[in-house]
């Protein structure tokens, strides 16, 4: 017997293992065959300090000057100062050292930091639930809408603070284990400040969303127990280490975090935002057309089923509301757990109501490690309705079966068609683009000032100037504002051609005809640099 | 059964990203995982507990060290004066253990 348990929990392991293996492999399909970097928003930007400090071999702390113009003054306290905690940007440039390239290696972690929720909600709902579900919450998490459209958008240390959550939320489960048994497991407790500390480190929402889970679970554990649910004296130890370690390895942040979360919000007109109690009412507060993102990540059934919008991609809903009546039922301390960390998330993503937190909206990235972890119990839960114990076992394997299958027709298909479509992309930097921006690296000042004209999205200064700024480590305009500090002007009829737009190619060449005089200092694969300091544009 | 998953991960790696994959988990086991591995082997924890939290908290202090000492030193330097100082913690913490255990 004891043989067969321990063999029972190798082939866990190695399922977990092969498990996660699979979701490597899904979530690096943006690189396997276009080993050139990808990524919206904030990407380029987090790739550009980790690089810097290799191209420099030092740490560094001053924004660098390309970067000044997107970020100089958002760490209120210290304008010229790295705007968040060096943690994230250190592991890429040492991801760069040991791996010894600029890209590949670099995106390979963050692949890895975007899917360890994988891992470590599996590590918490197998200690509360057991196997199967853990299992079956982790399968989904592979999947999930909500993960790897933050991975596409390049909000990678959000993404890394949150998969830290489940170890905080698993530490103190087994503090209080312990505790109500007058076990005294202070290890726990410490090792909780430790990743607060390291939620801290990459990015506040996710120590926030702890936070909150936390508090939840303990007042439903005081009410459950009438006591609390910890020893105050335990408590005081890991604050000071959390205080500690943050101050000692962040301190250029803690200020400003404390000034961001007292922060109201303001409306466009600089006024405080009242209370906005209809929010309460909708889930996803009835947004539509935000000008920072897309719609389908307002609706339930695109975000957790399928971007295709077919009807079965409501599949998980009903499992989910199963779950969510199973474990207000039975109210065990794993249970209330759970629940806790719902009730928080729900309270989190509407600050709004109260008028604070500008950011309760980025919130809703953890959803679906709350969601998938109560829809795997929804389905388990199902089995027991059956009255014999031979035929709840068929049943239960036939519910992991279905859910198996529909999460990777639906889930994983979509999943896989977006992750996919990325290798090729348009918005992705091609070879002409990254061997100019290298050239420029290496043969213009580090003051230079280039203006785009050409490159995809070039008209809104999107996504791919801004890498071609990371990539050549030179300010590239990227705002109306800026155009009159022109020295240089890149004219990249790469996209166009790629395109095969006749229109779009026109107006690259109807552009370039007012540098005819000039003779560029580049000129290579469709793109051509041209100096022209002093030429008002 | 550490060896085995880890064994996995690495030809995964190579499978799935070929030789950059290969030497990406190389250092992301090596660097972040074992110093942290060994320091929490010394303490009351299971197995799985020791993996996990390595894991995460190695890719939360490894960095934090390497970046202020990455003033002091070349950045190169720092990566691998961290991993070294790391390791040898982890050996003291170890004998510190021995030896109070042994007293005990």
């Amino acid at each position: 017997m004891a043989i067969m348990k321990i063999s029972l929990k190798k082939i866990e392991i190695l399922l977990i293992a092969v498990l996660y293996l699979a979701a490597l492999y899904i979530w690096t399909l943006p690189i396997q065959k276009n080993m050139l970097p990808f990524g919206d928003v904030d990407s380029s930007s987090h790739f550009t300090i980790g690089d810097y400090m290799v191209s420099y071999d030092r740490s560094i702390l001053e924004i660098p000057y390309p970067v000044t113009f997107r970020y100089y003054g958002q760490n209120n306290l210290f304008p010229a100062l790295l705007w968040y905690p060096p943690q994230y940007w250190t592991n890429l440039g040492i991801m760069q050292v040991i791996g010894g390239e600029r890209i590949l290696p670099v995106f390979i972690l963050v692949a890895v930091f975007c899917t360890l929720i994988i891992i470590s909600s599996y590590f918490l709902i197998r200690s509360l639930f057991g196997f199967w579900a853990a299992f079956l919450s982790s399968f989904l998490l592979v999947f999930s809408a909500r993960d790897f459209m933050i991975y596409l958008w390049g909000q990678w240390p959000q993404s890394l603070s949150f998969a830290f959550t489940p170890l905080i939320l698993y530490c103190f489960y087994q503090y209080n284990k312990h505790y109500n048994e007058n076990q005294n497991r202070q290890i726990y407790l410490y090792m909780l400040a430790l990743f607060l500390a390291a939620q801290f480190f990459f990015h506040p929402q996710g120590m926030v969303a702890s936070a909150g889970a936390l508090i939840a679970y303990c007042i439903f554990l005081a009410i459950k127990k009438r006591k609390l649910p910890f020893n105050i004296k335990h408590a005081l130890i890991p604050i000071v280490l959390f205080v500690l370690v943050s101050s000692a390895f962040a301190p250029l942040n803690v200020g400003e975090f404390v000034q961001e979360l007292a922060s109201k919000q303001q409306s466009s007109s600089g006024e405080s935002k009242g209370f906005q109690l209809d929010k309460l009412f909708k889930w996803y507060h009835g947004i539509k057309n935000d000008p920072g993102l897309p719609d389908f990540y307002f609706t339930y059934n695109q975000t957790h089923g399928s971007l295709q919008n077919i009807l079965l991609s409501w599949w998980t809903l009903p499992f989910l509301l199963i779950g969510l009546f199973v474990l207000a039922y039975r109210r065990n301390d794993e249970d209330l757990l759970l629940l806790g960390w719902f009730a928080s998330f729900y309270f989190l993503t509407r600050l709004t109501v109260f008028g604070y937190g500008a950011r309760d909206i980025r919130m809703f990235a953890y959803e679906a490690h709350i969601f998938y972890p109560i829809i795997a119990i929804g389905v388990l839960s199902l089995s027991s309705l059956a009255k014999q114990n031979a035929l709840k076992k068929y049943l239960k394997y036939a519910l992991i079966m279905v859910f198996l299958a529909l999460a990777v027709s639906i889930n994983g298909k979509s999943a896989y068609d977006v992750l996919k479509s990325q290798q090729y992309s348009i918005a992705r930097i091609n070879n002409a683009q990254y061997e100019s921006a290298e050239w420029i690296r290496i043969n213009l000042p580090e003051n230079a000032d280039i203006y785009d004209f050409g490159t995809f999205g070039y008209q809104n200064y999107a996504a791919k100037i801004k890498w071609l700024m990371a990539l050549s480590q030179r300010h590239f305009i990227i705002s109306g504002s800026e155009l009159n500090m022109t020295d240089y002007i890149f004219i990249d009829y790469t996209d166009a051609l790629a395109l095969r737009s006749q229109n779009y190619l026109g107006m690259v060449q109807n552009f370039e005809s007012n540098l005819q005089n000039q003779t560029p200092i580049y000129n290579k694969n469709n793109i051509k640099v041209y100096k022209v300091a002093g030429i008002k544009i | 059964m550490l060896g085995v998953v880890l064994a996995l991960i690495i030809a995964g790696s190579f499978f799935i990203l070929g030789f950059s994959g290969l030497r990406a988990a190389l250092g992301i086991i090596i660097l972040f995982f074992v110093p942290f591995y060994l320091i929490f082997s010394n303490f009351d924890l299971s197995q799985q507990e020791k993996i996990i939290f390595s894991f995460f908290a190695g890719i939360s202090l490894y960095p934090s060290l390497v970046y202020w000492l990455g003033f002091l030193l070349p950045l190169r330097i720092s990566i691998l004066a961290v991993f070294i100082i790391l390791s040898l913690s982890a050996y003291l913490i170890s004998r510190l253990c021995k030896r109070s255990s042994s007293s005990n």
